[in-house]
């Protein structure tokens, strides 16, 4: 894992060095003086050489020290600290809801295979994924916040400040970033299910004369389940890149914003932090989904 | 009826009434010098000028202050902040409005730029000094006084901190500062540019923060602010929001605080803005961070809820390197100048919310000459002129450059690109990244960059002095004319108002005849989003909200 952090920090400080633009023009505006620019690119360190940038830089994020953005000065790991539960509990959320959602429609889907229900379903799970999730966005907002009234628009509110405002705010960018998701999820599940259900121990199962319910639910889903738990751990990834789209679009205070906006001013200290950040939850996870295979499949755990 | 703003405003049909009501200040004429000895006499806002514009007061249409209600939260939508609440090192405009409830200017302006008294009640100029009288029994949030020493401290520090500040330029005049008493400030200036270094006082730099706490925070000082004004910040959530609420010992009770706090939400996408709006989750857009024309006009027929006008104080643009052919040759400069159709400009880019630009003074500013045309000609005159400009170049079938475009100004350069190529004008489009270095404006490394001219401060001479004068700290042009130099400098220390009205109608004329280096286009509106419950909002000289007055109509 670290090794690959290692690289992945590596290569996004490359990469940024090739990006065409500068922080001082983003800290100072497009009408400052060059005298102004030289002098804050003093104040920033960026007149440094860039291995001595990048190893400063390494040397603190090792100690959990991620240094201070260019722009606004603030300390990034107070920032992250800040961020970080409320992009983990977007995505999570989605994440939860999204398999909730989407197993019980894939089994059914493939209990009903070829049927209507089952076309519906495969239809709006396409839908779920064709659809752009700030397009989505910009629709529940419409029909719940404008047309009805029911959820904020916009917005955040801490848990501790306001546990039921807290859940307001969160439903709506949730649901828009839970669609694709779920969608994939349904559409595994569904896939994988159907080959489970044609499997010699499930017709077994039948055969010794179990409920449908049990076999169902004891023999095949919980073999159909490992192909889709593969995919729910890499959905979390699409799901941290969406909340980059997803926390503009509702004003939320997350990781995403933070991302984006130090994309747009070229603050580096930040996207490193970012990036890292993202890096290590993906892998934290697929470390979590491998673990959870070896539990749900004792064929791995065996081995 | 002379060709003015109004006048092209109503061709352009647009109405007058959308614009914010407020109290019309008929001459918007007599800025800086009309204080002298005016005590704090508020209404005092001169005479003379231009006829007005009607706008001046930027109430929301509220009438005095003796059916103030008072309490509920201000509902700001803002696109970002970025937590330095601190004037020497803020440059972005999102973070004013916050600072300027939690700050008091030494001088305040209304929109056309006229000076008015907040913290300094008055000030004189006195052969190369600049005495400011104080208000009295003025506190800190912290509780420290504000006095002569306080002004002092923060300016000496602002010059202590040379190009580090953000600020410094506007401070750069002044010699020393003295403190003889608790009311008197005297500065002693390096040149005698009274009406210009006042005029900077009614901006962010003339915000005064508390000397003590500056000192005691050190490096967190930007984050928890202490001024004087009629808010204190209570919370930043980055990215989120930013909460402030009232502060009970504020001087000037008359002028707020009236509510139980201001929360300013961080949407910077700005399509949400117009949900949240729609949705009643805010009560204004913050005019800099407004969304474009056409999101705006979604807000049509939203209930509770108008898109104020106000005139700009910017002009969109093109920069000119006129150190290097095509644009060493004044008459390429005028022949480009005048093949721009700015009435299609403003309707196919700006929605028609603006008015064209002929030439740098803006018509929302004391020095706006009614009757000046430049670039703004008839269009059936358009085509003679551009020819004849050509010719006289050498260069009758045209010419060809390069515009290193950002992507924002990237439809109004095509669109101008097309104008162009009828004269055989071949104008490249180079599109820049986001954030790019703009150092090879410094390098003479440009053809063409489009952008818009912000006036720096109320005072005129902060489109001329910067941009146009030899020593101009932004004109990388290469454009130098003695003629115009003089008359800036003149102006500049001239004291008497009317005077100052003509001289930099002449320097426009000067700049325009010389082959100005800066082709104005658009005077572009600024659109403020608002909910008719607001009361009492003014929007200062540059169209930053100042929420220190605003009260809710519940």
């Amino acid at each position: 894992m670290i090794p690959v952090l290692l690289l992945l920090s590596t290569l996004s400080f490359a990469l940024l060095l090739a990006v065409p633009g500068d922080a001082a023009s983003a800290v100072l505006g497009e009408n400052a003086s060059e005298e102004a620019k030289r002098q804050v690119e003093q104040e920033l360190g960026l007149d440094r050489p860039v291995l001595v940038r990048y190893f400063d830089w390494l040397t603190g994020a090792l100690t959990g020290d991620f240094g201070r953005s260019l722009i606004n000065r603030q300390e990034l790991t107070s920032q992250l600290a800040s961020r970080v539960p409320v992009t983990m509990e977007l995505a999570l959320v989605a994440l939860a809801f999204a398999a909730l959602f989407g197993i019980p429609l894939g089994i059914v889907a493939a209990l009903r295979a070829g049927s209507l229900i089952d076309r519906l379903v495969m239809a709006v799970a396409v839908g779920g994924i064709a659809m752009p999730n700030f397009f989505l966005a910009m629709l529940l907002v419409l029909f719940f916040s404008i047309m009805l009234g029911w959820l904020p628009a916009t917005g955040w509110v801490g848990i501790t400040d306001d546990p039921l405002q807290h859940i307001r705010h969160l439903i709506l960018p949730a649901a828009a970033l839970l669609a694709a998701p779920m969608a994939i999820i349904a559409r595994m599940m569904r896939t994988s299910m159907v080959n489970v259900l044609s499997e010699d121990y499930v017709r077994t199962a039948r055969a010794k004369g179990l409920r449908e319910l049990t076999v169902v639910t004891r023999h095949a889903m919980k073999n159909a389940l490992l192909p889709t738990l593969t995919i729910m751990g890499l959905q979390l990834g699409t799901l941290l890149g969406g909340t980059i789209i997803i926390e503009s679009v509702f004003g939320l205070p997350g990781i995403g914003r933070l991302g984006l906006t130090s994309v747009s001013t070229s603050d580096t200290p930040a996207i490193q932090a970012v990036v890292v950040f993202i890096g290590l939850a993906v892998l934290s996870v697929n470390l979590i989904v491998d673990v959870l295979y070896a539990y749900v499949n004792p064929r791995i755990r065996y081995a | 009826m002379t060709d003015n703003y109004w006048t092209r405003r109503y061709r352009n049909g647009i109405s007058r009434r959308r614009f914010f009501g407020g109290a019309a200040l008929g001459g918007a004429g007599l800025a800086s010098l009309a204080l002298v000895g005016c005590g704090n006499d508020d209404d005092d806002t001169g005479n003379g000028g231009n006829g007005g514009n009607g706008n001046g007061g930027n109430g929301s249409g509220n009438g005095g202050n003796g059916d103030v209600q008072r309490g509920g939260t201000f509902r700001v939508g803002n696109p970002e902040v970025t937590g330095l609440f601190e004037p020497n090192l803020s440059v972005s405009g999102a973070d004013w409005a916050i600072m300027f409830g939690i700050y008091d200017t030494l001088f305040v302006t209304d929109e056309a730029g006229t000076i008015m008294p907040k913290l300094a009640t008055a000030f004189e100029p006195n052969d190369g000094q600049l005495v400011l009288t104080l208000q009295e029994g003025v506190t800190f949030h912290d509780g420290t006084p504000f006095n002569a020493s306080a002004v002092q401290r923060n300016v000496e520090r602002t010059l202590g901190m040379g190009e580090s500040s953000r600020i410094y330029s506007q401070w750069q005049q002044i010699e020393s500062v003295e403190a003889p008493d608790d009311q008197t400030v005297v500065f002693t200036l390096t040149s005698p540019q009274y009406g210009p270094i006042v005029a900077n006082m009614a901006t962010i730099s003339g915000a005064m923060p508390s000397p003590d706490a500056v000192e005691e925070r050190g490096d967190d000082f930007a984050a928890s602010p202490v001024g004087s004004g009629p808010y204190q910040i209570d919370r930043v959530v980055m990215d989120s929001q930013v909460t402030m609420i009232p502060y009970a010992d504020y001087w000037s009770p008359d002028e707020g605080p009236f509510l139980d706090g201001v929360n300013f939400q961080i949407i910077p996408d700005p399509a949400a803005q117009i949900t949240s709006m729609q949705a009643g989750e805010l009560d204004l857009i913050h005019y800099s961070v407004a969304p474009n024309a056409s999101l705006l006009q979604q807000l049509e027929g939203t209930s509770g809820v108008e898109v104020q006008r106000l005139p700009a104080h910017s002009f969109s643009e093109f920069r000119l390197y006129l150190g290097a052919p095509p644009f060493d040759n004044p008459d390429l400069v005028k022949a480009l100048g005048y093949a721009i159709d700015r009435t299609a400009i403003l309707h196919g880019i700006n929605n028609n919310w603006g008015s064209e630009a002929g030439g740098p003074i803006n018509p929302a500013t004391w020095a706006w000459d009614p009757d000046f045309e430049g670039y703004f000609v008839d269009p059936d005159a358009r085509e003679g002129l551009v020819r004849q400009h050509l010719e006289a170049a050498g260069m009758p079938d045209g010419f060809a450059f390069t515009s290193k475009t950002p992507g924002g100004a990237q439809s109004r350069v095509e669109a101008i690109a097309q104008q162009v190529a009828p004269y055989g004008i071949e104008l490249n489009i180079e599109i820049l990244p986001s954030n790019a270095d703009l150092g090879f404006l410094y390098e003479g490394n440009f053809h063409v960059y489009p952008s818009a001219t912000p006036m720096y401060s109320p005072d005129p001479d902060s489109i001329f002095r910067p941009n146009f004068h030899s020593d101009g700290q932004f004109n990388y042009h290469e454009f130098s004319n003695a003629e115009l130099d003089e008359l800036i400098d003149r102006a500049g220390e001239e004291t008497d108002q009317e005077a100052r009205v003509e001289m930099y109608q002449e320097a426009q004329r000067v700049v325009f005849e010389a082959g100005m280096p800066r082709i104005p286009q658009v005077f572009p509106d600024i659109l403020v989003p608002v909910r008719d419950t607001v009361r009492g909002l003014r929007i200062g000289w540059e169209s930053y909200a100042r929420v220190g007055g605003v009260w809710l109509d519940q």
